[in-house]
């Protein structure tokens, strides 16, 4: 059992369950503004953002073009709103193809 | 079991099938990225947010510290704060405990899905949130299996994984924004800017942040409303779980 992966489950399930549980039990006091709110719902796409750029070009350090072109083919089919699986397989197998080449 | 579970069980089913490729997708990830089965399983089972649980597989990839991961965790799942308070506004009827359980799967879907049904009644969010929660967890089963599937060919290549998994999460939901995309690129600088000059988890978190504040001032109310629009889309995105 790895004690540090546990805990993070155990701390990241407490503070999700946190947001959630609190307007359960304060259930009339909770007014956000609709800059707050906008705020609130503008970080999952930011954080996604900041996750992908610039660390993708860094997948392969010795080779930035496996993370960029895997990540271009990825971003393509993402953009035509092709399914999360569908994205992550076909970006694989790029770079399979990247790698069996050179 | 009564009628308003079982019709908001049913009104979740299309949205079931975009949370179970969320589902998968973490399941494999997290295995590739070191975790146990049961590691895997037991964060489906007890976080139940994908965003974020994807986020924490790419930051163990990268070695980010514990405390960073958790940090992160809590500003990306932060806005359930504004779709729960919204559920509960209807349920002031519920016991605290049935509320308290109410919360606990409550999502982007069943938020959305809740809010568009003419049926609010505590049963039918339950039918709504355990529909979603069994197809994530079970989802995430089934991702976990697919790595004993593959050769290790396909194991070297899986770097790119993650990379991908965020894109698909990402780029549906802003292609029809000019605003947000604006936005996308605005964070990515910030983001290179900053990792010159602090530790790379760091500049994530600090990142996410500033972007986001950014965007509050560059992207209308509309675009990013939380009022949940009538087509239920089933192949998920970054509001998606």
């Amino acid at each position: 059992m790895n004690y540090p992966i546990i805990l993070m489950i155990l701390g990241m399930a407490i503070v999700t369950y946190i947001p959630r549980a609190l307007p359960a039990v304060v259930i009339h006091r909770l007014k956000f503004s609709p800059k707050v709110e906008k705020f609130l719902r503008l970080i999952p796409y930011t954080a996604m953002t900041a996750l992908v750029f610039p660390g993708v070009i860094t997948v392969d350090a010795s080779r930035p073009e496996i993370g960029i072109i895997g990540g271009t083919v990825a971003g393509i089919l993402a953009w035509l709103k092709c399914p999360v699986i569908v994205c992550v397989v076909a970006a694989i197998a790029t770079d399979m193809l990247l790698y069996a080449a050179l | 079991m009564n009628k308003h579970f079982l019709s908001g069980m049913k009104a979740s089913i299309p949205a079931c099938l975009g949370v179970s490729v969320v589902g998968i997708s973490i399941g494999l990830l997290a295995m590739q990225a070191g975790l146990s089965r049961f590691e895997t399983m037991l964060m489906s089972a007890m976080v139940m947010a994908g965003s974020s649980q994807l986020m924490a597989i790419g930051m163990i990839t990268q070695g980010t510290s514990l405390y960073a991961i958790i940090l992160g965790t809590f500003f990306i799942n932060l806005r359930h704060v504004v779709m729960s308070s919204s559920v509960m506004q209807r349920l002031k009827e519920a016991t605290l405990l049935q509320r308290l359980v109410g919360a606990f799967a409550l999502c982007d879907e069943s938020f959305a899905i809740y809010s568009l049904s003419n049926d609010h009644s505590y049963y039918f969010l339950l039918g709504s949130n355990t529909a979603l929660y069994v197809s994530f967890v079970l989802s995430t089963f089934i991702g976990t299996l697919m790595t004993n599937l593959l050769p290790k060919i396909v194991i070297d290549s899986f770097g790119i994984a993650i990379y991908a998994a965020f894109l698909g999460l990402l780029l549906p939901s802003v292609r029809k924004s000019v605003q947000l995309i604006t936005l996308v690129v605005i964070t990515a600088l910030i983001n290179w800017f900053l990792q010159y000059f602090i530790p790379k988890s760091w500049s994530v978190i600090l990142a996410m942040i500033l972007g986001a504040f950014i965007g509050v001032f560059l992207v209308d109310d509309e675009t990013i409303s939380t009022e949940p629009k009538e087509e239920t889309e089933s192949s998920g995105g970054v509001g998606s779980i």
